[in-house]
């Protein structure tokens, strides 16, 4: 009754037996195998449970767009949950389980969920389970329906990703694939064929035919052989999964092995001179009442586990048919020794049905299965008239363990509708061909409609030329094909309340169409959508096509008037860790390391992302909270002396005898009146007026100038810099240097700073009067060049050394050794605060400018245009409701609000949001920064603070809470 | 007088003997940006070194001095890494590049392993010159990829 | 992927480079309200053959100009600023 192994035949190896669980039973299969072959040699017949009926369902068809076989697999370490078994190449230890079913996929208790099958059509969760909300219903819907178990280990596989650029990338190896990368490496040039089966060969490896007097199968392989021997890079189990832009493909390889720790899948990212497509085509199902059995399954595919892999599925087959190519599969079947009867929908089907009568097949001509019984898997099926229209239509039972059905076959074009290209539907081919493309690409074979193998063959051979230029070679030759009888569309049986599947991964059914249709979801994207017909992942492979030919009848349009939806890539499930390649772990983000690192991690310094840079947020102590680290750091500093490493700051050098006036162009200060040794706090703005960055730059010369952008702007700077001078001022002499990861800074301040920088012995003069605050000098340190200028962010006393980043973990411990405190990002912050000093992107938003944060002044006393000026006077620069930069004081003075806290009027309408807030060790109470709308006019206000439904107050103040004249700078 | 010293780009990494790349501290990495008639990617070789082609009216030189013109002293802020073995692949597995990018007195800045890098052949060999405090990362990234092999 | 021909590098993936959007004509500082909303807000972006400016930031930094079909992505021409 159903499925069993032949004695001899199929490309499957004897020899070889590989023992393999299914479930709770341990099966055997023969190297060769898939994991479908072999569970089908097995007689195995339920491999799953239907995703939204949960009905038993069997292996349907031998290759990607099987919809019903998505089982659980694991081989060692690696873990598939959502497997296509048809695409599993059998191998020792694979551990198989089905995905659906519990207790067990043959007897589910889910699978009452069938008898309400008249309240779950397509789309029924927007009608139903809405009260009192769908959430109350989410979590078990979700545990009915959907596909395996995800793990929750983390994938320690490495995933390689390879770049390559080739003249010619030729996708399929069937026989135009393989005929055109014959032709193309002839002439010389760099080929890559690729094709998702472990073998090459395609449909010659189970269909009959010749080839240049050779049996097909032998032909493909000898024809292999030559292409390696000619140095064509060959990639078999490789799926090419999406076409892009300009000729770049992209290809998804199981390799059969790798080096220990990396997984098989492998990425190319192909760059191809020229690409051939040659994908071929798939068959699709002719549709029948209660077509989604165990045992209904594709003609083609029946054919192919026959001669492949030696498997008969089954001992009585009736065939449903609507074309010749299903008579292949009947003969094959009864030389196999199984019963065939063969229902015909054309009323003459011509003579490969009188070859198939003259082998002991009986064909019914004008006839189609109008239904199949048994529950577990087919056992019977009725045989009526094709123009059915009622279930009281005089019927014949057959008992059969097989349905085989074929509706036609389809073109894959799905990479050359990827790429731009644009389908049509041609009627006398009854599919969708390629129409007009867009890119550098040759056509061939099934894709582009061919059927014959000496067409495939001939096209493949001139798509091969057309790509590469050879010519000298002759194409292989096969027999013309035998004349073959018309296939006549058929797209449903016409008896009203039968159930015919259309998806079978995701249960839409003819019925769910018409609901679709006659609720106006009309169009195929709305089709598409609202039945989630082709929507699985086997992204309709055999439902598409039949999808839309039933909404055109139904809706009185023509197919191609109907179209189809966008095709998208992937082509077919490609794994995330393949994608993502070495971006995961420790190479997730490229990560910048300061010169003095090793010394931080010595500390015991907590070490967290900023911008890019790794940065020590604070240097907890034995035992110390975060937060106790940041108060005692923080006192430290303002008490005696702290040290910060400062080495991600941004440097960039500008010179030349345009750089005054082009800095000058650029930024919102005056930068051209800085005296050589002094530096200016500046901002820089964007062309609509907003606050892009500040920093600090420092007049070296008169034609050279260090800027200091804050760590994560400072390429943004230097790119802003290039674009105005390349784009807008190409005349101006200046250029830039990032020299940020050349020197290794350190900032120490505090009350103690000028004894630790005694110790320096700098050959520089370090008096108040030679190096003011906001003045910088060159000299040497303990023997080595340096740079030290004064300037505070912290408003104590403070002294930033910069020296040769190779010199920065010496420095940094001869500074320690003095005895400051080493503080961090997070610490600096609160000392930051403490005195109202902006930080860019969290104080300031995309909106921000100068105005708001009360830095009018430079405006005034500068005379020339700059980037972003003219903004400052629209209508919206101007707005007297604009949010300012101002200070809140909770009114409860251990509170400290979360950053987004926002500050609302009495009618709970928001004023603006906290941007800072942290507790102050100096002022011993919490502190907050805000922007506030009318902010300024508001000091002295108590306003109402609302943070997710907790109410409290605080009250507007200037945004400094110590030392706001400033004294300490020069303390 | 103390004076201080010079951690090397090979501590700073801890390289080692099995790393699949070295790292030599040239005597001289500069920026120089001054017109000069280097033709686009590609490199000169000078008395006590070679200039590397950056941008128009900009090169890299890697030289014991420096040349003239607005020049900055990047020696301690580039890190250099020589490729030893397997270098088509990594090329491979960390860029898009052009093959045709790196042929004889070539040199290409290009996306490796995700960051700004300059890349040429010299001695057969591959050099990768990248911020110095990316070094940490492609380090990382460099064995890891060389356990594929 | 876009290819890009860089005019100094030659072709480089689109990944190297960054988008500069139409270029526009600055206007003087006494430009009004709507001439300068338009300098920073309006392009034409049209359906089809278009100009842009694009940079080479993971190459050689400079700028350049692209002739591109908005709808095909084909580039047609990339040369140098004022050239």
């Amino acid at each position: 009754m159903t499925g069993t192994r032949l004695g001899s035949g199929g490309r499957i190896d004897r020899g070889q037996v590989i023992p393999f669980r299914w479930g709770d039973t341990v099966l055997q299969g023969f190297a060769g195998d898939t994991l479908a072959s072999a569970l089908l040699a097995n007689g195995v017949r339920v491999v799953g449970r239907s995703f939204k009926y949960h009905r038993p369902r069997g292996i349907f068809a031998a290759g990607v767009e099987e919809p019903n076989a998505i089982v659980d697999v694991r081989i060692g370490d690696r873990h598939d949950a959502n497997a296509r078994a048809s695409l599993v190449t059998l191998q020792h230890g694979i551990v198989a389980r089905p995905i659906a079913g519990w207790p067990s996929v043959t007897r589910d208790a889910f699978a009452a969920l069938d008898l309400l099958q008249r309240f779950l059509p397509a789309g029924f969760y927007y009608k139903t389970f809405m009260r009192p909300s769908w959430s109350r219903y989410e979590a078990n819907i979700r545990r009915m329906a959907g596909l395996g178990r995800a793990s929750h280990q983390p994938d320690m596989r490495q995933f390689e990703t390879r770049n390559i650029q080739i003249d010619v990338l030729v996708v399929g190896a069937g026989p135009a694939g393989l005929a055109a990368a014959r032709a193309a490496a002839a002439s010389g040039r760099s080929v890559m064929l690729v094709d998702e089966n472990p073998d090459f060969g395609g449909s010659l490896l189970w269909q009959d035919g010749t080839i240049d007097d050779r049996p097909a199968a032998d032909w493909a392989a000898a024809t292999t052989a030559e292409l390696a021997a000619q140095g064509v890079t060959l990639l078999p189990a490789t799926t090419a999964f999406g076409y892009y832009d300009h000729n770049t493909l992209g290809l998804m390889e199981r390799r059969a092995t790798a080096a220990p720790g990396w997984a098989l899948d492998r990425l190319w990212c192909v760059t191809a001179g020229k690409v051939v497509l040659a994908t071929g085509s798939l068959e699709r199902p002719l549709v029948f009442p209660h077509n989604d059995r165990p045992g209904v399954m594709s003609a083609a595919a029946v054919l192919r586990y026959l001669r492949q892999y030696a498997v008969l599925v089954g001992r009585s087959v009736v065939i449903t048919t609507n074309n010749d190519s299903a008579y292949a599969t009947a003969a094959a079947l009864r030389l196999a020794g199984a019963e065939v009867a063969v229902a015909d929908v054309r009323t003459a089907p011509g003579q490969a049905a009188k070859d198939a009568t003259a082998l002991g097949v009986s064909v019914i001509p004008g006839s189609v299965v109008t239904d199949t019984g048994g529950r577990l898997g087919v056992r019977w099926a009725d045989i009526g008239p094709a123009d059915a229209t009622s279930k009281k239509a005089a019927t014949r039972r057959v008992s059969c363990s097989i349905v085989a059905c074929s509706g036609g076959w389809t073109p894959v074009v799905h990479l050359f509708s990827q790429s731009g290209g644009k389908l049509r539907w041609d009627a006398a081919a009854s599919a969708f061909l390629p129409g007009i493309g867009r890119q550098d690409h040759q056509l061939s074979g099934g894709m582009n409609g061919v059927t014959s193998l000496a067409e495939c063959l001939a096209s493949g051979h001139r798509a091969g030329i057309a790509a590469s230029g050879a010519t000298m070679l002759a194409a292989p030759r096969a027999e013309p094909a035998a004349v073959e009888t018309p296939l006549q569309p058929f797209w449903f049986v016409r008896i009203p309340g039968a159930r015919q599947w259309l998806d079978l991964q995701n249960d839409v059914t003819v019925k769910d169409v018409g609901l679709a249709a006659r609720e106006n979801f009309q169009s195929v994207e709305h089709l598409k959508r609202y039945t989630t017909l082709g929507m699985a992942t086997d992204q309709g492979k055999t439902s598409n096509v039949n999808g839309i030919a039933v909404m055109a009848e139904l809706t009185g349009r023509g197919i191609a008037e109907t179209g189809t939806t966008t095709f998208r890539p992937p082509y077919a499930p490609v794994s995330l860790g393949g994608l993502a390649g070495s971006r995961h772990g420790l190479l997730y983000s490229p990560r910048r390391e300061l010169p003095a690192h090793g010394e931080h991690l010595a500390l015991g310094a907590d070490m967290r992302e900023y911008g890019g840079w790794m940065r020590p947020a604070c240097y907890p102590r034995l035992d110390e909270t975060t937060a106790a680290a940041i108060r005692r750091e923080a006192s430290a500093v303002r008490a005696d002396a702290g040290l910060f490493d400062g080495s991600s700051l941004g440097k960039i050098e500008v010179c030349g005898p345009d750089a005054a006036a082009f800095l000058n162009l650029m930024y919102y200060n005056n930068v051209e009146n800085l005296k050589p040794g002094r530096l200016r706090y500046v901002l820089l703005l964007r062309e609509a007026g907003t606050v892009y960055d500040d920093g600090v730059i420092a007049r070296l010369a008169a034609d050279r100038y260090l800027l200091s952008p804050s760590s994560s702007h400072t390429a943004g700077v230097l790119a802003m810099l290039e674009q105005w001078r390349q784009t807008e001022y190409p005349a101006m002499h200046v250029a830039f240097h990032d020299v940020t990861a050349a020197w290794a800074t350190f900032v120490v301040c505090g009350p103690r700073v000028r004894d630790i920088m005694a110790s320096l012995a700098a050959e520089i003069d370090l008096s108040d009067a030679a190096l003011p605050h906001m003045a910088l000098a060159d000299g040497h340190v303990l023997g080595v060049p340096a740079r030290i200028a004064r300037v505070s962010f912290t408003g104590e006393r403070s002294y930033e050394v910069s020296v040769p980043a190779g010199y920065g973990p010496a420095l940094w411990r001869h500074l320690l050794a003095q005895g400051p405190t080493p503080y961090g990002i997070e610490s600096l912050s609160v000392l930051r605060a403490e005195k109202g000093y902006i930080l860019i992107g969290t104080d300031t938003d995309g909106l921000t400018m100068p105005a708001d944060l009360d830095m009018s002044g430079p405006l005034r006393a500068k005379k020339v245009d700059f980037v972003g000026r003219r903004s400052l006077t629209t209508p919206d620069g101007v707005r007297a409701d604009r949010r300012q930069f101002v200070g809140l004081l909770p009114q409860d003075p251990n509170f400290v609000p979360p950053v987004g806290t926002h500050a609302v009027d009495a009618s709970r309408k928001s004023l603006g949001w906290i941007t800072t807030s942290a507790y102050s060790p100096t002022v011993g109470r919490s502190i907050a920064l805000a922007m506030i709308s009318g902010g300024r006019a508001r000091i002295g206000d108590v306003v109402e603070l609302f943070d997710r439904g907790r109410v409290s107050q605080a009250k507007v103040c200037a945004p400094v809470f110590h030392d706001p004249a400033g004294e300490k700078l020069h303390g | 007088m103390v004076e201080l010293v010079l951690t090397s780009l090979a501590d700073q990494i801890g390289w080692t003997d099995s790393d699949v790349f070295e790292c030599p501290a040239p005597t001289g990495l500069f920026l120089v940006s001054a017109p000069n008639d280097i033709a686009p990617n590609s490199m000169v070789e000078v008395d006590d070194g070679y200039l590397c082609w950056l941008a128009p009216g900009r090169c890299l030189a890697v030289t014991a001095t420096p040349p003239a013109g607005f020049v900055s002293d990047v020696t301690q802020g580039s890190a250099l890494f020589v490729v030893r073995v397997h270098a088509a692949e990594l090329l491979a597995m960390g860029s898009a590049l052009p093959a045709s990018a790196l042929g004889e007195g070539r040199c290409a800045q290009t996306l490796f392993a995700g960051v700004k890098t300059l890349l040429y052949r010299r001695a057969g060999l591959l050099h990768i010159h990248v911020d110095r405090p990316l070094a940490p990362y492609l380090r990382d990234w460099l064995r890891q990829a060389a356990t594929s092999f | 992927m876009l290819l890009i021909p860089c005019p100094w590098c030659g072709p480089r993936s689109e990944h190297e480079f960054g988008f500069g959007g139409e270029p526009a004509v600055r206007p003087q500082s006494s430009a009004s309200d709507t001439e300068w909303a338009d300098y920073l807000y309006m392009r034409t972006n049209p359906k089809g053959r278009n100009t842009e400016l694009w940079c080479h930031s993971a190459g050689c930094g400079q700028w350049f100009v692209m002739e591109r079909d908005t709808v095909t992505h084909a580039i047609h021409t990339t040369r140098e600023m004022g050239a």
